[in-house]
């Protein structure tokens, strides 16, 4: 018997399941890890008693899981990721478009959990300051102080121009 | 930056549709395996909470001085205390708890005083000692792992059926049937 869950998992994966997948990829990095991330907030989301039918529901509350188990993961990381590149080496492409992406992900790599997650919030998912504050919990403030210091370091590092303001 | 970094993450986000493996059917089936394990979990919480409220009110619990304390309650002292074996040699596996104080049914079968109507199933070759106001439940190598009257936590979980394997068939009343896991003092 299929429970009520499952066309509404099914029906979420059909309908956004590449947008979750290119979500998790850019808080993460890495493909291995996106998977993980964005199967361990389905399994989570899902398996909560009571699931409600609408797919927009459900995927901010998936994106919301994804979110804060990247956060938490991340804390607990930070050791590893600290050493990581002097065990793993990172993958070099020679095409010209995966080689941007190989240096966005380097830059990426390089900010802060929060700094990072506030990146892809603001300029990947076009949400304003005060979602991406309701999001991670914090005050505006500080989602613009993130952006900012986001900002500096990518700028660095991908030679793209600052702009004042988020 | 605005635009030239959105157009960035955009190149790298497309990297995701190829690489990015959501295992879909793996996942159903780890959340089949959760809610299902979510439900036993339930049981167990109702059955604790039902513990709680009518422990206080409905029964006394006498503390012991290295002697099983008497189980107290509408029993008969004359009518010796049984139990349910299943045919499993070892303590349930599943990890749901259910907290209790064994106590006895008018018929002297051994049950948690604040659910009367829950079959506690213990493993093979368990046995009772004692009288239906004092006894013990002993394991296989009869070491006594429970005492009337002391609140205990017992780990396990539900079972769906009695099984015709089983012992004392005789002390199924129809309610909910618990494997007996894991014993340990009430903290």
């Amino acid at each position: 018997m299929v429970a009520d869950w499952e066309p509404a998992f099914r029906a979420l994966l059909a309908a956004r399941g590449d947008a979750l997948r290119s979500y998790a990829y850019l808080l993460t990095g890495d493909a291995s890890t996106a998977g993980d991330l964005v199967q361990e907030a389905l399994t989570r989301v899902f398996s909560r008693r009571r699931i409600g039918g609408d797919v927009n529901e459900l995927e901010a509350y998936v994106r919301r899981a994804m979110l804060n188990q990247y956060i938490d993961s991340r804390r607990r990381l930070r050791r590893w990721n600290a050493t990581r590149h002097l065990l793993v080496d990172l993958p070099h492409h020679d095409d010209d478009r995966l080689a941007v992406a190989d240096d966005v992900r380097r830059a990426l790599a390089t900010l802060s959990s929060k700094q990072r997650a506030c990146v892809v919030l603001r300029y990947y998912e076009d949400l304003p300051v005060s979602e991406i504050a309701d999001e991670l919990g914090c005050a505006e403030g500080t989602v613009k102080r993130h952006l900012a210091d986001a900002r500096a370091k990518l700028a660095t590092q991908l030679g793209v121009t600052e702009e004042s303001t988020p | 930056m605005t635009t030239d970094l959105r157009e960035l993450l955009r190149t790298t986000a497309a990297e995701a549709g190829n690489t990015v493996d959501l295992a879909e059917e793996a996942v159903a089936e780890r959340i089949r395996h959760r809610r299902a394990r979510s439900r036993r979990l339930a049981i167990g919480g109702t059955a604790l909470a039902a513990a709680v409220v009518i422990a206080g009110t409905t029964w006394a619990v006498r503390p012991g001085d290295g002697h099983p304390p008497a189980a107290s309650g509408p029993t008969a002292a004359a009518v010796p205390p049984r139990i349910v074996t299943s045919d499993v040699d070892n303590l349930s596996g599943m990890e749901a708890a259910l907290q209790a104080t064994l106590t006895t049914d008018a018929n002297g079968c051994v049950r948690p005083a604040a659910q009367s109507d829950v079959v506690l199933v213990w493993p093979r070759g368990y046995t009772v000692r004692g009288d239906s106001t004092s006894f013990e439940i002993l394991d296989a190598a009869n070491k006594v792992v429970a005492r009337s009257g002391t609140p205990i936590t017992m780990g396990g979980g539900g079972a769906d059926r009695f099984q015709p394997t089983w012992t004392g068939r005789d002390c199924a009343t129809g309610g909910p049937l618990w494997m007996v896991g894991g014993i340990s003092a009430r903290r």
